[in-house]
């Protein structure tokens, strides 16, 4: 088994993988926690990031050893769906100066031409691979290598909602407006978290995003198309 | 029928807090809830109140509030300078407060937070199962404050307040209790030992986290982001301390090196600048 345990506070249990961003380990993770969700009534709630899972218990953990030997009981149950299929959503941006005061910089630094950044941003299938940040803050991999770049040594202090943001390796949507540290390169209209429904993000860590490059006019169609209730996001299954 | 609190003068970083929403961490919501669960149970228990139920938090100067029917409210413990219609009032105590008053909160020097708490709390938005305030979409700051009215009779007017004997001064304690995080291991004795000494908290604080004034050397390594919860102290390349509070964020990138019980953080969290303490270290 090349996962370890580790108790975190006095409810908690980390479930680490080695540090890495693999596929394979996001299916393991969301096997694993619906697993242990289903088989271990005592745990409140888990959650994961690319190499570990937080086990949050509902009371405090007074034996974690006899925790841990029921954890990796489960562990070893765990089955790996491959060939499953992902949700592809489409997501419209508009990638233009004036919506995003960053893009002039991160063009200039990384020597690419706007085209070259559509192109190569567009054509890509990002990874969710999981939510954290802010509330509805996607984590996304799959960012074509060329397009990566350092996040900035001093933040932003205001990063505006539906920004779309290169950082690292990475990039991710501004659900909400906010400091932060990464170059917002275009905008999208589309929300991603609203608490007054039921599932308040619409997205979850499996599924892809692309990116869809749209004009200031389209944008503006989109925009008051969602404004009347009339906008759906499309999207595609697609076998990975 | 609810009433309306009329909000005469807004206090600083008031906030409605209630024990906040845990479950929403795998979409990136902070838990929330109250910084002091004690005291904010202690207060809720004296109005025979839910121990859940909303309160209004605020940090050093409180609001002035008026209400326009009947109820019973509970201040904080430390909370001095409060008074009702113009009249001193005692804290840790259940506070008849008659139609048509004006409440002038108070501040304290002992304590960051305060409290008030009103007889089956304050009626709010809720928003994923909690009334407490969700940076970006409940804005507790600005929202409308409301409250059940009682019943005015006899039994109500005369009922003599009490109050409970206190519990000795937060002020003396100056050891806090923290476990090892999970990046516990990685660190080396010149940073154990840097750890021995003692800490205060810097100005820079929030109800997502304290930075500490004092720098710990080192060159753990970089992370990917991981799971972080309420109580744990990170460590930044920097060498800054970072003590994380009930809104922390789901996720974050710096090693977990101790983590404080609820207890423990409840009282840093209410330690005014400057007062020095140390940090006891137990295996967990």
């Amino acid at each position: 088994m090349n996962i370890h345990f580790k108790a975190y506070g006095h409810k908690g249990i980390l479930v680490q993988w080695p540090a890495e961003i693999k596929d394979s380990t996001l299916f393991e993770q969301q096997a694993f926690i619906k697993l242990v969700e289903d088989k271990i009534p005592e745990i409140d709630f888990a959650y994961h990031t690319y190499q570990e899972v937080y086990i949050e218990y509902k009371r405090p953990i007074s034996n974690l050893e006899l925790h841990k030997t029921q954890l990796k009981e489960v562990y070893k149950q765990t089955q790996i769906e491959f060939n499953q299929k992902s949700i592809v959503w489409s997501v419209p941006v508009c990638y233009e100066e004036d919506l995003v005061p960053d893009l002039k910089l991160y063009l200039e630094k990384k020597k690419l031409s706007l085209d070259a950044l559509i192109t190569l941003h567009t054509a890509a299938k990002h990874r969710v691979y999981f939510i954290g940040f802010l509330p509805g803050f996607l984590y996304l991999g799959g960012l074509p290598p060329k397009l990566s770049i350092n996040r900035k040594e001093i933040p932003s202090k205001l990063i505006k909602k539906g920004t779309v943001a290169i950082g690292g390796k990475q990039t991710g949507i501004y659900p909400q407006n906010s400091p932060g540290g990464w170059y917002g390169i275009g905008y999208t209209p589309i929300s991603f978290f609203d608490p007054s429904i039921k599932e308040p993000t619409w997205a979850k860590s499996g599924d892809f995003i692309q990116f869809k490059s749209v004009s200031r006019d389209e944008l503006k169609d989109i925009e008051s198309r969602i404004s009347v209730g009339n906008f759906q996001l499309e999207s595609t299954a697609y076998a990975s | 029928m609810l009433a309306k609190i009329e909000m005469l003068k807004k206090g600083v970083l008031m906030s409605i807090q209630d024990k906040g929403r845990s479950k929403h961490a795998s979409i990136g919501v902070p838990r929330a809830g109250y910084v002091d669960t004690k005291e904010a149970v202690k207060l809720n228990t004296l109005l025979g109140n839910k121990k859940s139920a909303a309160v209004l938090e605020w940090s050093m100067l409180g609001p002035k509030l008026k209400f326009p029917k009947p109820t019973y409210i509970a201040i904080s413990q430390h909370t001095v300078g409060s008074s009702l219609n113009g009249t001193n009032i005692r804290t840790r105590e259940k506070i008849f407060v008659p139609a048509d008053s004006v409440l002038k909160l108070g501040t304290s020097r002992e304590k960051m937070y305060q409290y008030v708490a009103i007889k089956d709390g304050f009626k709010t938005e809720n928003v994923l199962s909690s009334q407490s305030h969700l940076v970006g979409y409940l804005d507790s700051e600005n929202m409308e404050l409301k409250y059940v009215p009682i019943i005015e009779d006899a039994f109500n007017l005369s009922r003599p307040s009490f109050q409970l004997p206190s519990l000795g001064s937060n002020n003396l304690v100056r050891s806090m209790e923290a476990l090892p995080g999970p990046e516990f291991d990685l660190l080396p004795k010149s940073i154990l030992d840097a750890l021995s000494n003692y800490f205060t908290l810097s100005n820079r604080r929030d109800r997502m986290g304290i930075q500490f004034n004092e720098l710990v050397a080192n060159d753990l390594p970089s992370m990917l982001s991981v799971p972080i919860i309420p109580g744990t102290i990170q460590l930044t390349p920097g060498g800054k301390m970072i003590l994380l509070g009930k809104d922390c964020q789901t996720t974050g990138g710096y090693p977990r090196i101790l983590w404080l019980p609820e207890d423990a953080l409840a009282k840093l969290y209410q330690l005014p600048v400057g007062v020095k303490f140390k940090l006891k270290i137990s295996s967990q």
